[in-house]
């Protein structure tokens, strides 16, 4: 399956409790439950107005379908298309 | 004789007399019946004679000493009504009258006959809160409601106050004690979305803007969601304004901020204690009763400041208003919503507004502003998911539901929260399958309903979204007694619910429904007959508007929407004045009430279409009205800098209308300063002067004293016509009390013009003691200002406090709002030149609450203030939001003046090239170079101008321009003597690359 990088646009994301981050979490997954096994939520990054997620699923459509359901924004959603990491430039060395 | 022909002369009237004794004698049957014995006149002399009034003021006085309440209610039922109320103006029945009234009320009273006694007396609050408690006692409690909004009404319309805190304090009690028979559902799901809101709450407790915006379709639970945000609130302490809009009110002034605030007043009955006197008149005022001669307002800001005034009275820590339904609220309520969720608290206030999809263009632009600014969550909610939906109908089920009906509603309500708990709630619904579950439901809430009532619910529900139990008698056409019965029945089968003292539909899908399949013809005559009850209850006028457009009776709709219009602009809701005149336009296109209503409303806003809207209505209307609308078109013209066209258009006139001529000649004066003929302008200044000091016009005197005052500026003899005007013992009081308004700009001028400032100094103490010793303490004040003002621009904060501080006293000891406001916004410069930023920030509080109480203030402080407020922001982000605050704050003629605007113009632009928006800060830079190169010809604006050019230039990634600029700046800075801007500009230079791009 693609994975997605999904931009939520959340102002004061940065200033989630510890008990609001949990409150999202298990909301997720709930939605994510009832879908599977066509989305599939790998981890996310919390900025201050920003949450990142990357997410394994069919289509755009499911990613979509998780964020109206879970009650997510998704402002931007992007196939990724490939990973590199540090080991990249040694692998091409 | 002299009490009963007092014009006669005394043979005349004793013939009189003679001749009334003859016909009483006659009529009595007897010659003894009267007579005359020693100069006086006798009534059967022989026998004991009584009245009734004798008998009543015997009896009633007795019972009331003896405090005995069943002999007082004896006593009053033998009060047989006003004596001789056939002669209501004779004189000598005046005090007799009086007297058995008052005794009347005396038993009434204590014979605790409450009903009787407010319906002669209904602005007794005693006797009105004696009445409410019967009911509460007796459980009629929908009847304690309606008596108390009875006297909310009456109090209002007959003395323009609000009810007093004794009285709110025994409506809390009733509201306590009656439930709404219906329950509010818990929330179900909708964690994320709480989650967000939070965010929101934190951000506007730090003291920054914040607004939660929920959109969704109806029944979907964006009210219950923003409930259960507004209870986390309330358990903080947050001081919770709310109100929903409602669809026949949506073009009423202010309907859903006034809600709010009469709400809040409620709510915290002690709030009304620490409102003023005029501030309760203006809320009275704004709920639609017409209390007679009252302030007039003439803009908006004296709303926001009213709103304030309740906001800061609360002394909670922080504040939301809540706005349901936002699709339905009028533009002028729109409009200060928008300030208020720019601005932190106490200020300002978060925005919590629900609204559907597809919302008029206003709450669309609102929405997108918000967003856009960053400060807004933005909650689309969708519908819940089945195990949300199963959850409940479990609850609503008493915790258990087979697995078909689960099945059923979930199939029904699509994940709809409302048609969930309707379905679930209602077995004939569940049974009933199909897609149409409201309907279902709602013919299974109305079967358990008497007919009569059934009839009355239809009715309103063409009509009305929202009422108290005396507008259902009215609009239901039942009487009042009927109207308590329907509401009882109606709560308690869930088809009503009651928020406070008044009724709604439990929710719009039930009144929707229940309009349904309705003919238009039974529609329209619901609404004409709605319009006709809401006239007699002295409805709001756009309100009667809206129902006659409804019932398709264009002639009557037409004149209401005039006088909606003229009702708008009464409270300063220009908005909703173009509002109402767009709706008029559609019946009648060429109606020329409208078309120059509609032009002046476009005008007060600022609005770039005013010019051609005068043009379109100068085009129907007839010789005399179109004169009156050319010297306005003028004005416009002008404001908006087109010199030339305004000539032309006052050129055109024939003869000026004589209410105009003031205008007129401070129009052409002002063209004419623009356009460089200083004689011309002077000779029209005098003119407009002259008219305004007979006519005794404070605006127009303002705007004439000014014009002459500018004259004199561009010849450098400002000082002695300020000298000549403050000291001017020929004025009349009200008019000498605007002097020193209408020298504010120019003072301003003055200090940015290049005169050394040790020459300013000068002149400011020669004025200052000429004016003690010559007792003129305005012109004291003034120079004291003026003094602080000039040692703060030469760089010395802690001399210039010293007269600012004592300043600000001397000003508001006089009632001098404008100079009040404009020595705080000094202040608080002064503040912030020594690092105090937490006093800068309460100077800036209070200059704007002083500025926001005075027309003539908010006209030229606004611009300086919200221009303060930008430099004293902490960070990038608080002053971008200041500048977005002043964007929605400070607009058209009647909050901004050109010269005044720099102040406001160049710190925006500034804030918004240091946070990166290029293109806002040119949008800023330009209005600034418009206004300094008509204005500021020479003088530390010039060198401000370049600083900020500078900072658009840094940002663009041109340091050598920024470079050259800023040190072009520091010397323009120095050459006016202005050390401390002159050391920022080299500092801000020093730490930028010596060239190239940044």
């Amino acid at each position: 399956m693609p994975k997605f990088l999904i931009e939520r646009d959340i102002p004061g994301a940065g200033s989630f409790t510890d008990e609001e981050v949990q409150a999202i979490a298990t909301k997720s997954n709930g939605v994510l439950a009832g879908m599977a096994p066509r989305a599939q939520w790998l981890h996310s990054y919390v900025t201050d107005d920003q949450i990142v997620c990357v997410y394994v699923a069919d289509d755009e459509a499911a990613v979509l379908e998780h964020a109206r359901c879970g009650g997510f924004p998704a402002t931007r959603v992007q196939r990724i298309g490939r990973v590199i990491d540090p080991v990249t430039a040694e692998a091409l060395a | 004789m002299d009490a009963f022909w007092p014009d006669l002369e005394p043979e005349a009237a004793r013939a009189n007399v003679h001749k009334a004794a003859s016909l009483a004698r006659r009529a009595l049957g007897s010659k003894d019946a009267v007579v005359f014995r020693e100069g006086s006149v006798a009534l059967w002399p022989s026998v004991d004679v009584g009245s009734d009034v004798a008998a009543f003021e015997a009896g009633a006085a007795a019972a009331v000493r003896a405090g005995d309440p069943a002999a007082s209610g004896e006593a009053a039922a033998r009060y047989a009504g006003d004596l001789l109320p056939e002669e209501p103006y004779e004189e000598w029945t005046l005090g007799p009258r009086e007297r058995a009234r008052r005794l009347y009320l005396d038993v009434l009273r204590a014979g605790r006959r409450w009903e009787v006694m407010v319906e002669l007396e209904p602005t007794d609050e005693a006797a009105q809160r004696a009445l409410m408690r019967e009911h509460l006692a007796a459980g009629r409690l929908h009847a304690a409601l309606r008596q108390f909004q009875r006297l909310r009404a009456v109090l209002g319309r007959e003395l323009g106050v609000q009810p007093s805190a004794e009285t709110l304090a025994l409506y809390r009690e009733i509201v306590g004690t009656a439930s709404s028979a219906w329950v509010r559902p818990g929330l179900v799901g909708r964690e994320v979305e709480l989650v967000r809101a939070r965010a929101a709450l934190r951000r506007a407790r730090e003291g920054r803007p914040a607004a939660i915006l929920v959109r969704g379709p109806a029944g979907i639970g964006k009210t219950r969601l923003c409930e259960e945000v507004v209870d986390q609130a309330s358990a903080e302490g947050w001081l919770v304004l709310r109100a929903a809009a409602r669809e026949p009110t949506a073009t009423v002034p202010y309907a859903a901020l006034t809600e709010a605030m009469a709400g809040a007043l409620v709510q915290f009955p002690d709030l009304v204690a620490t409102l003023g006197h005029e501030d309760r008149r203006l809320l009275a005022r704004l709920e639609g009763a017409e209390p007679g001669p009252g302030p007039t307002l003439m803009h908006r800001q004296s709303v926001l400041h009213l709103l304030l005034r309740v906001v800061a009275a609360s002394g909670a820590p922080t504040g939301m208003l809540f706005l349901d339904d936002l699709q339905h609220a009028d533009d002028a309520t729109l409009e200060l919503a928008h300030i208020l969720a720019t601005a932190p608290y106490p200020r300002g206030l978060l925005l919590v507004a629900t609204y559907r999809a597809g919302p008029p263009p206003a709450v669309a632009q609102l929405r997108a502003a918000l967003v856009a600014s960053g400060s807004a969550v933005e909650v689309e909610l969708e519908g819940l998911r089945r195990p949300e939906i199963d959850a409940i109908v479990t609850h609503v089920r008493g915790g258990t539901a087979s697995t078909e009906e689960l099945d059923v509603v979930w199939e029904l309500s699509g994940g709809n929260a409302f048609l969930a708990l309707e379905v679930a709630s209602s077995a004939d619904a569940l049974a009933a399958g199909g897609t149409d579950v409201v309907r279902a439901a709602v013919a299974a809430r109305m079967q358990r309903l008497p007919s009569d009532v059934q009839e009355a619910l239809l009715r309103m529900a063409l009509v009305a979204d929202e009422f108290s139990a005396d507008e259902l008698a009215a609009l239901a056409g039942i009487d009042a007694d009927g109207a308590l019965d329907v509401l009882e029945a109606s709560t308690a089968a869930g088809m009503l619910a009651r928020p406070g003292s008044r009724y709604r539909f439990r929710h719009d899908l039930v009144r929707d429904e229940l309009r349904r399949g309705v003919p238009d013809e039974q529609v329209e005559a619901a609404h004409a007959a709605a319009a006709e009850q809401l006239a007699a209850l002295a409805a709001p006028t756009a309100r009667v508007a809206h129902h006659l457009l409804a019932a398709r009776q264009p002639s009557a709709a037409l004149s209401w929407l005039r006088r909606a219009i003229d009702d708008a602009f009464a409270v300063g809701a220009q908005a909703d004045a173009v509002t109402l005149a767009d709706r008029g336009l559609e019946l009648a296109p060429r109606d020329p009430a409208l078309l120059s209503k509609r032009a002046a409303a476009l005008d007060a806003i600022g609005n770039p279409g005013a010019p051609a809207a005068y043009a379109a209505a100068m085009a129907v209307a007839d010789p005399s009205l179109r004169a009156s609308l050319a010297v306005r078109r003028a004005n416009s013209l002008v404001l908006s800098g087109d010199i030339p066209g305004a000539m032309e258009t006052l050129a055109a006139i024939d003869e000026v209308p004589s209410a105009n001529r003031g205008q007129y000649f401070a129009t052409r004066g002002l063209a004419r300063w623009c356009a460089g003929d200083m004689r011309a302008a002077e000779e029209d200044g005098q003119a407009a002067k002259e008219l305004a000091e007979a006519s005794g016009d404070l605006r127009d005197f303002v705007a004439a004293t000014m014009l002459v005052a500018m004259v004199a500026h561009q010849r450098g003899a400002w000082p002695q016509r300020a000298a000549l005007d403050l000291l001017d013992s020929s004025l009349r009081p009200d008019l000498a009390a605007v002097v020193g308004d209408a020298h504010l700009c120019l003072a301003e001028s003055y200090l940015y013009g290049g005169t050394p400032y040790p020459e300013v100094i000068a002149f400011a103490t020669d004025l200052r003691e000429r004016a003690v010793a010559g007792r003129w303490p305005r012109a004291e004040a003034f120079a004291t200002t003026l003094l602080g003002e000039a040692h703060l621009l030469m760089g010395d904060p802690a001399t210039a406090t010293e007269h600012l501080d004592p300043a600000v006293g001397l000003h508001r000891a006089l009632g001098l709002q404008c100079s009040e406001a404009l020595t705080l916004q000094r202040l608080a410069e002064a503040r912030l030149a020594v690092g105090d930023e937490h006093g800068a920030r309460s100077s800036i509080d209070d200059a704007f609450v002083v500025a926001r109480g005075s027309p003539l203030a908010t006209q030229h402080l606004l611009d300086r203030i919200h221009g303060t407020a930008i430099r004293a922001a902490p960070d990038t982000e608080a002053a971008l939001a200041a500048v977005e605050e002043a964007a929605q704050a400070v607009r058209g003629p009647l909050e901004t003046c050109p010269p005044c605007s720099v102040n406001l113009t160049i710190p925006a632009t500034m804030a918004c090239a240091a946070a990166g928006d290029v293109d806002g800060a040119n949008r800023h830079l330009a209005r600034a170079e418009g206004v300094v190169s008509v204005f500021f010809p020479k003088g530390g604006w010039r060198a401000a101008l370049d600083e900020a050019r500078a900072a658009v230039a840094r940002t663009s990634g041109d340091a050598g321009a920024a470079s050259r600029l800023l040190q072009q700046a520091a010397e323009g800075f120095d050459r006016w003597g202005q050390q401390l801007d002159a050391e920022r500009c080299r500092r801000t230079a020093s730490v930028l690359p010596v060239t190239g791009k940044v």
